[in-house]
C-alpha cells in the first residue's frame, strides 16, 4: 500500500523511523509528538493505517479509549498536570494534519498559553430544532457495535463502503505531502 | 441550603449525592431540565449544546455523575468513545459536515466548565473560522522529552500491570512517593531509602494506584462551600 509507505507514522510503527515511544501493545502505539504543541504532548494511534475515525473499527476505538484514560492518569501523576485535553481532529477541516488517525493527549498547566475556548454561535430555536431532527434521523441506527471476532469479514467490507462515502475527507487528506 | 458544618461531616457518598443534586447535567439526564436529545442509551446521553462552537455541537454525557475521565471505568469509557465515533459519523452524514472535532476537557484548567464529565463532538466546515483546534508547534528539548518519555512509559505500563526493567529516571517520582507518606499513614516503609520505596510501590496493584489521584484537586469546581481542609 503506497499510502502506508508514505505515512510518517506507519514508518514509526514499523520502526523504520525514530520516535519517543511511551506505550505500545499489539494494536496501538503512543508516542511523544514529533511536532509537540507542549512538553508531554502525546499521540495515540492504531498500528493499522486508518485516515479517519469512521474507518477505525469500534472494538479498536474501545481499545484505544482505555489507553487514553490510562495515559491521562499517568500525565496527571508524572507530569503534575493540572488538567488534560483529549482531542481528535477528524478531517482537514477539523485541523487534521496527518493521514494517520490519532488521538492527541495534551497535558495542561497554569498559563500554558492554550485556549480551547470557543466563541458560542447564536442559533435560533428553529435552526436548533432542524439540526436536532436531522441528527436524530441518523443516530437512530446507533447501538450495534462491531466486535473483534468479526474482524476479517467486517473490516474489509466496512472500509470499502466508507471510502466511497467519505471520499471527500480522504481525498483531502491524501493531498498532504 | 446545607451548612458548612453539615458539609464537613458528610461521607463521600453523601457528598456525591449533593454534587448530583447541584449538577445541571444530572438534571438534564433525569429530565428535570429540558434539552434537545440526540441519542440516549443506558450509559450515555447526547444533547445539543446550547452554546455551540458550530451548529450541531453535541455534548455526550455519562449518565452516571463523574467529574473527570480518570474516574470512569474502562467499559464505560470504551462505550463513550464508540458512541462518539457513531455520532461523529452522524454529523458528517446528517449535517454535511466536512470534518469533526472530538474534544474532552479534563479539569477546570483544561477548560472544563461543569463538574460532569462530557465529550464534545463539533461538526466542522472548511471556512467556519474556528482556529482553536489547530495545534501550534513548539520546540521541546530532547533531554526534557526523554525524561518525560521514561517517566510516562513507566507509569503507563504500571497502570496496565506490565512490569518494566527500565530504571526510573524522573527525580520527581521519588519526591512524590515521599510526600505521599506524610498524608497516608498506611505506608510503613522507612524514609531513608527512597529508591527502594519506589520499587515496592511499583509492585502494588493498579487499582490502588488509580485511587491515588486527588480528583478534587483536578476539578476545583466542587460545590461552592466546599469544606476547607
Amino acid at each position: 500500500m503506497s499510502q502506508k509507505n508514505n505515512c510518517e507514522f506507519c514508518q514509526i510503527i514499523d520502526k523504520k523511523a525514530e520516535a519517543k515511544r511511551v506505550f505500545e501493545d499489539e494494536k496501538a502505539l503512543a508516542i511523544l509528538s514529533p511536532h509537540p504543541c507542549c512538553a508531554g504532548h502525546i499521540l495515540l494511534m492504531p498500528k493499522e493505517h486508518f485516515s479517519i475515525i469512521e474507518q477505525v473499527p469500534d472494538y479498536l476505538i474501545a481499545h484505544l479509549s482505555k489507553i487514553v484514560n490510562k495515559i491521562s492518569i499517568a500525565v496527571f501523576e508524572i507530569l503534575q498536570a493540572k488538567g488534560t485535553n483529549v482531542l481528535i481532529q477528524n478531517g482537514v477541516a477539523a485541523g487534521q494534519k496527518t493521514n494517520h488517525f490519532m488521538i492527541h493527549i495534551i497535558p495542561r498547566k497554569e498559563n500554558d498559553g492554550f485556549n480551547f475556548q470557543w466563541q458560542p454561535k447564536q442559533l435560533n430555536e428553529e435552526q436548533m430544532s432542524t439540526i436536532e431532527l436531522n441528527l436524530k434521523e441518523v443516530t437512530k441506527g446507533i447501538g450495534e457495535f462491531e466486535k473483534e471476532e468479526n474482524k476479517p469479514v467486517k473490516l474489509d467490507s466496512e472500509i470499502e463502503k466508507i471510502n466511497k462515502e467519505d471520499n471527500y475527507l480522504i481525498k483531502q487528506l491524501n493531498r498532504i505531502p | 441550603m446545607v451548612t458548612e458544618e453539615e458539609l464537613a461531616n458528610m461521607s463521600p457518598e453523601q457528598m456525591q449525592e449533593l454534587q448530583k443534586q447541584n449538577c445541571i447535567f444530572c438534571h438534564i439526564i433525569s429530565g428535570k431540565v429540558a434539552s434537545k436529545k440526540i441519542y440516549e442509551d443506558d450509559k450515555v446521553l447526547a444533547i445539543l449544546d446550547i452554546n455551540p462552537a458550530n451548529p450541531g455541537h453535541i455534548l455526550l454525557l455519562t449518565k452516571e455523575h463523574y467529574q473527570v475521565m480518570p474516574q470512569i471505568p474502562d467499559d464505560e469509557i470504551s462505550h463513550i468513545f464508540m458512541v462518539a465515533k457513531a455520532i461523529s459519523h452522524a454529523c458528517l452524514k446528517a449535517l454535511n459536515a466536512q470534518g469533526t472535532n472530538i474534544f474532552i476537557a479534563n479539569g477546570a484548567l483544561a477548560g472544563q466548565k461543569a463538574p460532569h464529565f462530557m465529550l464534545h463532538i463539533i461538526p466542522r466546515m472548511d471556512v467556519d473560522g474556528i482556529k482553536i483546534f489547530d495545534l501550534p508547534e513548539k520546540d521541546i528539548s530532547d533531554n526534557i522529552s526523554e525524561q518525560i518519555r521514561a517517566g510516562l512509559s513507566n507509569k503507563i505500563n504500571e497502570l496496565f500491570g506490565i512490569k518494566t526493567e527500565e530504571p526510573i529516571v524522573l527525580d520527581r517520582k521519588t519526591e512524590k512517593v515521599g510526600k505521599k507518606d506524610e498524608n497516608q499513614k498506611k505506608t510503613n516503609e522507612p524514609d531513608e531509602e527512597p529508591n527502594k520505596e519506589v520499587v515496592t510501590k511499583e509492585k502494588k496493584s493498579n487499582k490502588e494506584e488509580n485511587s491515588d489521584i486527588n480528583l478534587d484537586e483536578i476539578s476545583k469546581f466542587m460545590i461552592e462551600n466546599e469544606p476547607k481542609k
